[in-house]
């Protein structure tokens, strides 16, 4: 240790072993500072808060588990918890399902122009902001005189009401997410297709083995971790959805598409319930847990660790 | 020779039979390919579909608006509706601000992840596990648990309307530590321990063994960043309220909120000038951008 000190002046007096340590929360000392203040403190405020019934301008008062059991009769909060859920739902389901499908049908493509082409246009509506997004569908998807019912009209069908009837406006949120996500997910897929060894599928030619038979031995089991990631990613952020909401039909038609963090918005910035936001944030979050603790228990079932 | 005997081969001329199954394999597998990539180019002629109509549609006067069918290729670049834009908001201002948000986010991001990343790797200090740990658990946690506390700091901090406010809690990230942290562990200790050998302490190795060395990392934290920072909504929602102060996405919602814009070839106009600098960033840092998403992919499958 003796020569490691040597020609270090200031530090002389102090062991290596302290002034690692020093060292060590000097580095870390402006992510720290950051997590203790934008995230540690307010995560455990906002879970006090939940129990206070406040306004922003007077006193908090305690409520104990009051705001969580109003918000077990609040009707509206009821319905946007299944929304968000039904949203959820089908849009993890579409956005991993067909970005698994479209990463095995890329990669299997042979010309690799093609591949590069296809890899890039999934995933160009991924790098634009959402709120670009919703206004540009708002606009094309219009009843009357969108683009798109003209089409479809065209080749014989009927005219959609994409954003004007509540089931279709629901559709219409989640196809729209799914248009900007599914490339993030093919990328995932791609990735974890690269990371099958080619010796698998060359033992399998050898043993004959078609087409689907590959798909289904060798593919898929081995893609299960990249489908499981995908799954719990996916479900974390659709639970939160906000904005393609708020811009496209701002929770409509009635409360058609209206989500639990619309509504924890609402909340808190528009009435000033800032206690009972706070309870909405909370359940939001023990959903999003326990789902997540779900999955995990339930993927050492069905995931293929190599 | 008839068909039968050369269907069965020819064992005069192997190198026929060789070419001949080759051939037809070829010609195979290449049908094979088109019925694959089929729907595949179809899906793709849905991404971009919408973006397509966007330009023309930005193109297009009021009058031939509700003409249908609408046009794909513009009757005339006529530039009306841009100039629209221009006089209902301050366009460049919103560009401005996005600019400067997003520069100062990615830049104390990558200064402070990297240092965060490099002590979490390379030095021992009590409580580094510990600490660790509460860093990975806070992604689980959705933010709007944070928000109204975090709100309230903010405000007491004076950022309230401030670009401030859309820099400070986003100058370091749990993710991009992660990511530093992965890449420091690679690093080989004989580069560190020559160096502390000639006698250079912690910031020394760190500014000039472990950066010079982080570039990768540091340009894939850089654009996952820069481009989630350059389309953050909520948060500028939340903390500005005045016109001059919005970022692009919340000016976009401003834009719409003006008279006879909702739903107009000047919105359209507006989305493409929201368009034309993202998707110049995404070709040329596409493949970095790939390699980002999957590396984030692959580290937590």
């Amino acid at each position: 240790m003796a020569p490691l000190r040597a020609g270090l002046r200031w530090k002389k007096s102090k062991p290596l072993v302290v002034r690692e340590a020093i060292a060590g929360y000097f580095f870390i000392l402006p992510t720290l500072l950051s997590f203790l203040v934008f995230f540690l403190i307010p995560t455990i405020s906002g879970l006090g808060m939940s129990f206070f019934d406040w306004d922003f301008f007077s006193e908090p008062e305690y409520v104990g588990f009051d705001n969580f059991l109003e918000l077990a009769d609040d009707k509206l909060f009821i319905t946007t918890l299944k929304n968000t859920a039904l949203f959820a739902v089908s849009a993890t389901a579409l956005n991993v399902g067909l970005g698994m499908f479209i990463a095995i049908g890329i990669n299997s493509i042979k010309w690799g122009w093609l591949k590069a082409f296809l890899r890039t246009s999934y995933f160009i509506p991924f790098v634009i902001s959402t709120v670009v997004v919703a206004l540009l569908f708002g606009f094309l998807l219009q009843e009357s005189t969108g683009v798109v019912n003209y089409y479809l009209t065209r080749l014989g069908f009927d005219k959609v009401p994409w954003l004007s009837s509540s089931l279709w406006a629901f559709r219409s949120v989640v196809l729209i997410d799914v248009w900007k996500h599914v490339g993030f997910f093919t990328l995932i897929f791609l990735a974890g297709l690269q990371a099958i060894p080619r010796e698998l599928y060359e033992a399998a030619l050898v043993d004959g083995a078609g087409r689907l038979v590959r798909l289904r031995r060798i593919t898929i089991p081995l893609l299960t971790p990249s489908l499981f990631f995908s799954l719990v990613i996916a479900l974390i952020g659709a639970f939160q959805v906000f904005e393609s909401m708020f811009v496209l039909t701002n929770g409509g038609p009635g409360d058609a598409t209206r989500t639990v963090v619309m509504l924890l918005y609402r909340e808190a910035f528009g009435s000033f319930n800032m206690g009972y936001a706070a309870s909405m944030a909370v359940v939001l979050f023990l959903v999003i847990l326990a789902l997540t603790i779900t999955q995990v228990r339930l993927g050492d079932r069905w995931v293929f660790y190599r | 020779m008839t068909n039968a005997a050369l269907a069965k081969g020819n064992p005069l001329f192997p190198d026929f039979n060789e070419a001949r199954d080759k051939l037809s394999h070829n010609w195979r597998a290449y049908l094979a390919n088109v019925i694959l990539a089929l729907p595949l180019v179809l899906g793709s002629l849905i991404m971009f579909l919408p973006l397509v109509w966007a330009v023309s549609f930005s193109f297009g006067q009021p009058h031939e608006f509700f003409k249908l069918p609408p046009p794909v290729i513009p009757s005339a670049l006529r530039l009306d509706n841009y100039d629209v834009v221009f006089e209902r908001v301050d366009f460049l201002r919103f560009f401005l601000n996005s600019v400067i948000v997003t520069t100062c986010v990615t830049i104390a991001q990558l200064i402070s992840c990297s240092m965060a990343g490099y002590a979490f790797a390379r030095l021992r200090f009590p409580g580094k596990r510990i600490i660790f740990i509460g860093f990975l658990a806070s992604m689980m946690v959705p933010q709007h648990v944070t928000l109204i506390p975090v709100f309230i700091i903010i405000r007491g901090m004076g950022l309230y309307n401030n670009l401030g406010a859309l820099i400070v809690p986003y100058a370091t990230s749990v993710f991009g530590t992660f990511l530093l942290k992965q890449f420091f562990e690679t690093i080989p200790d004989e580069l560190e321990d020559a160096a502390k050998i000639d006698g250079a302490g912690f910031l020394q190795i760190y500014r000039s063994i472990m950066l010079p060395l982080a570039g990768p990392p540091l340009a894939t934290l850089a654009i996952l960043t820069f481009n989630s920072s350059w389309n953050n909504f909520f948060w500028p929602l939340i903390f500005i309220n005045s016109s001059d102060k919005m970022t692009l996405p919340l000016g976009m919602l401003y834009l719409r909120g003006q008279d006879g814009v909702t739903n107009s070839g000047v919105l359209m106009a507006a989305i493409v000038l929201n368009l034309v600098p993202v998707l110049i960033f995404f070709l040329i840092f596409q493949r970095r951008l790939v390699e980002g998403v999957t590396l984030s992919g692959l580290k937590g499958a």
